[in-house]
């Protein structure tokens, strides 16, 4: 296991001993742990007598890592007993005070703070949306027009309503992504729409949050089956609701295979095959259903998805292979059902039936001006276009591995 | 300014005490340039437990972050959870006890003696050392005996000195106000400005004196002082405002990590 230690902008005999110290024997604790699955400390000495946050042998690496500056701050004053620190005024501080933007986010992570794009959405979600459990719908705009972009008044302000200056900091550089001035973080699934899908996915129901999970195993993953086991259960309290409220919803919905083609129930019983029966582990007096979540929180997580109910009519399980007509699609022709392991993988029906290059299914469903998308679908509508935008630049760099979803509650 | 928005985007990541410089300039200005003052120090600048795994909304939080572990498994079922659910060792303040405890466990594993005011590396091999760090992080244990063991070793750093006393004084009277007790001694108390690790565990013997007292079973290296003068000093300590009462009993004087000496402000554009 290899360190990544911060520099140290502190010099002197004292610190210099000690840091040399510090590594050493930071080395030699870690050696100590014996690793199982990369995670479990299996010694027992370690599992058994610590206090848990300090057995999981990467987070302690961090925490060694992230300890370091401030235990060598320690030592300057020790051994200075004045200076930068502790008479503080601005600009004397014992820290760099003019960071590039990657020096920025990288001090902030010597500090053991987290201060990736991903976490902005964590701490923004902390700091009101998730812990007061009443979601505040107002606030992932309020970020992107006033905390990112500046707020009114804010003389450094840098809202392109009215200043065309070049970004110079990353949060300008997420606002000239979103505005669609420079798309090259869309590229990359780590950057924006992660962000701006766990801002606004993660805001009510738990299960929708899942979403980027979702898209990142579909992105980068093997295709292996997500069960219930991949859920919280909270998230799995929360996706059972989602699916409830189909049922309670009800009525007839546009097709989601293109409003043209008419209206279709979003909840419509179906008899299955003995196959599906089996596949779906169905009891006597279980009934089946084909669930168009489309217009419930959970459509952008499931799409259309078939749901076991029990003779009751208590929700049981959920089946579904996590595919897109825009990117690739699971290949269930050899009659197996959705939710059980994918054999076969085909192009998206946008490609495959419908004839559409990449270009043009972008125009249709994917990435359009972020600005008007928000205008025009709302926050929620605008993230499903970013990671529409995922999808269909993965298909188009061959990558999207489809992958089935089978949770039983 | 809106800082009250800026405060919402920023305090997660600094994880630390904002502290306000001026009226005009609180916590981050955002736009053509960032400006952010932060002020980093210990969660607990007297004692050295450990800090336990913690749970609550930040289980949440950890999902978004992905970064915290979740697999906190040991043998004993108890301590068993699902590696896939989020885990509590999770919000951000929490992270920042955790690496505290960790930075304080290295400190003194490294320094000499109690590691107190020192910056003398010590003597003992490295195998001692680790000892002492993972002396630092363990549990407390339940029981001597068997299966029960008593997993620190208390007769090894930290735990052997870290709560010693360095001296006592002899509280005459005392008062409290907005939460803060100030105590007048007689004779003077002896700790001097030179140094701002100072703590205290009051022992006052009768009446309303007792709600000034110190639990060592919650603060076992006492709480910090400000030093006013030679014979006052003064400690957080909530409770009723009490007018100044003459007081029978005895304080013991601590030593811990250090005060403001040890806050390190940062200031990034």
């Amino acid at each position: 296991m290899t360190f990544n230690w911060p520099d140290i902008p502190f010099s002197g005999t004292e610190v210099d001993a000690f840091v040399v110290e510090y590594k050493a024997l930071a080395q030699a604790i870690i050696d100590e742990y014996e690793i199982d699955n990369d995670k479990v400390i299996i010694m027992d000495k370690i599992e058994r007598y610590l206090e848990e946050p300090y057995r999981d042998i990467n987070f302690l690496k961090e925490l060694l890592e992230g300890g370091l500056l401030y235990a060598s701050f320690i030592i300057k004053q020790r051994s200075g007993g004045t200076g930068p620190g502790t008479d503080f005024i601005i600009g004397n501080s014992p820290l760099l005070n003019s960071l590039s933007s990657e020096q920025r986010g990288e001090f902030m992570r010597m500090l053991g703070c987290v201060f990736t794009k991903d976490a902005m959405a964590a701490a923004f979600n902390s700091s009101g949306n998730l812990l007061n459990g009443t979601p505040r719908s107002g606030l992932p705009l309020a970020l992107i027009n006033e905390v990112m972009n500046g707020a009114t008044g804010d003389p450094g302000g840098n809202s392109p309503n009215n200043n065309n200056n070049p970004p110079t900091t990353f949060l300008e550089d997420m606002w000239n992504t979103l505005i669609g001035v420079d798309d090259s973080a869309i590229a990359d699934w780590t950057d924006l729409g992660l962000i701006i899908q766990r801002i606004w996915f993660s805001m009510g129901n738990k299960a929708v949050g899942k979403i980027p999970d979702f898209m990142n195993i579909y992105l980068t993953g093997d295709g292996s089956q997500v069960t219930e086991t991949s859920f919280t259960p909270q998230e799995l309290a929360d996706l059972k609701a989602g699916l409830q409220e189909a049922f309670d919803k009800g009525g007839m919905i546009n097709n989601p295979a293109g409003a043209s083609k008419g209206r279709v129930p979003r909840v419509e019983q179906f008899t299955p095959t003995s196959q599906q029966q089996f596949d779906f582990d169905m009891q006597a007096g279980d009934t089946a259903h084909i669930v168009r979540t489309y217009g419930t929180s959970l459509h952008l997580l499931l799409g259309t998805t078939i749901v076991i109910k029990d003779s009751s009519g208590n929700i049981t399980s959920v089946h579904d292979d996590y595919d897109f007509i825009y990117g690739n699609e699971s290949d269930r022709s050899d009659g197996s059902s959705p939710g059980e392991p994918i054999t076969n993988v085909h192009n998206g029906s946008m490609y495959r039936l419908e004839g559409l290059n990449h270009s043009q299914v972008q125009n249709q469903v994917g990435a359009i001006n972020f600005e008007a998308s928000l205008l025009i679908e709302g926050f929620g509508g605008a993230a499903g276009r970013i990671g529409r935008s995922y999808i269909i630049k993965a298909h188009e760099q061959g990558k999207g591995t489809p992958f089935p979803i089978k949770v039983r509650f | 300014m809106y800082t009250d928005r800026y405060k919402i985007a920023i305090e997660g990541h600094l994880d630390t005490h904002l502290e306000t410089i001026n009226s005009t300039k609180d916590f981050i200005s955002i736009g053509s340039s960032l400006e952010a003052f932060n002020l980093y120090k210990f969660s607990d600048t007297m004692n050295i437990i450990p800090a336990p795994i913690q749970s609550g909304a930040g289980s949440t939080l950890s999902r978004f972050i992905g970064r915290i572990p979740s697999p906190v498994v040991g043998t004993a079922s108890s301590h068993i959870k699902d590696p896939k659910i989020g885990g509590e060792l999770t919000n951000l303040k929490a992270i920042h006890e955790y690496r505290d405890s960790v930075a304080k466990a290295m400190l003194i594993s490294i320094l000499d003696g109690d590691s107190k005011r020192t910056t003398t590396i010590g003597v003992g091999s490295t195998a001692s050392k680790v000892s002492v760090f993972f002396n630092c992080l363990k549990k407390v244990g339940i029981g001597t005996t068997g299966s029960n063991l008593t997993f620190r070793d208390y007769s090894s750093k930290p735990w052997n000195n870290w709560n010693d006393s360095v001296g006592v004084c002899t509280p005459t009277s005392i008062s409290r106000s907005n939460n803060v007790a100030i105590v007048t001694t007689t004779p003077a108390h002896g700790m001097t400005t030179s140094f701002d690790d100072w703590g205290i565990i009051m022992n006052l013997n009768t009446g309303i004196a007792t709600s000034f007292n110190i639990s060592t079973s919650s603060y076992p290296n006492g709480v910090p002082v400000t030093i006013i003068d030679a014979d006052t000093f003064s400690y957080n300590n909530v409770g009723i405002n009490t007018p100044t009462t003459a007081v029978v009993g005895i304080a013991s004087i601590q030593v811990g990590w250090g005060g403001t000496s040890n806050d390190l402000h940062t200031y990034l554009t």
